[in-house]
């Protein structure tokens, strides 16, 4: 049982309990190698509102590119942040955004973990995480 | 049937916020966007006191768009209708990831990987 306060401090929300969940039954060696991959791909939610905040004085949508979006990324960039409105939205929500796009990067990693054999027998199978957890 | 309801309303529940706004955003539009044209805008350079807003003519367009008026569309802002496929597909990815990532449905449908 690897323990997601030794690996990856950081985060927290949603994108806590999801990778705690992926991160459960690893052994301490694979939750390394998880947290290495996973910090490669992850993206700092204060990046997320920096790049926003670049939106009212330069180029708008950076925060979309960067997290893959290149539609929207495209429509901020054409359309000034749709008139400064794209821009404040993303200000409000810009963890959300990055806890989005770290999330699907979690789960990527640990397919990639899989597929590469990585993860083998967990040391016990995991309970089903109960309500309580999967919200906080 | 109260157990879809309930299962219904709770996995509606987490759709994020950006997904509800881009939805009130294609309705407010497809309802009002024309006819708001020289009365409001919404445009907040425009509203400083800036001109040449790139963005400008985006709401009108959509809206002209979704009412059938792709002339009206084009001439508003050409970005309209691809803005229009974007904002839809955003917010179905958005309400599919919000059922399967964590918070969700409770967490019963997450993607943890299979195990050997």
């Amino acid at each position: 049982m690897a323990n997601i306060y030794q690996f990856l401090p950081d985060i927290d929300g949603a994108e806590f309990a999801y990778v705690s969940m992926l991160i459960n039954p690893l052994t301490d060696e694979q939750a390394q190698q998880f947290a290495v991959m996973y910090r490669a791909r992850r993206k700092d939610p204060q990046m997320i509102l920096i790049l926003t905040l670049l939106g009212f004085f330069s180029i708008a949508g950076i925060q979309r590119f960067v997290t893959g979006q290149i539609g929207f990324g495209l429509l901020y960039l054409l359309t000034g942040g749709l008139c400064f409105i794209g821009t404040i939205i993303d200000l409000v929500n810009y963890r959300k955004i990055a806890a989005d796009h770290n999330m699907q990067q979690a789960f990527e990693v640990a397919t990639i973990m899989r597929t590469m054999g990585v993860v083998t027998a967990p040391p016990t199978p995991s309970t089903p995480p109960t309500p309580a957890q999967a919200q906080e | 049937m109260n157990g879809i309801h309930h299962k219904l309303r709770t996995s509606l529940l987490h759709v994020p916020l950006e997904a509800w706004t881009w939805t009130a955003a294609l309705v407010g539009l497809g309802i009002w966007g024309p006819a708001l044209e020289g009365h409001a805008t919404f445009c907040i350079p425009t509203l400083l006191g800036f001109e040449g807003c790139w963005g400008c003519g985006l709401g009108r367009s959509i809206g002209h768009a979704l009412r059938g008026d792709l002339a009206g569309s084009l001439e508003a802002h050409w970005l309209g209708i691809p803005a229009i496929v974007l904002f839809i597909s955003r917010i179905v990815t958005l309400t599919i990831r919000s059922t399967t990532f964590a918070g969700g449905s409770h967490g019963q449908h997450l993607p943890i990987p299979a195990r050997h």
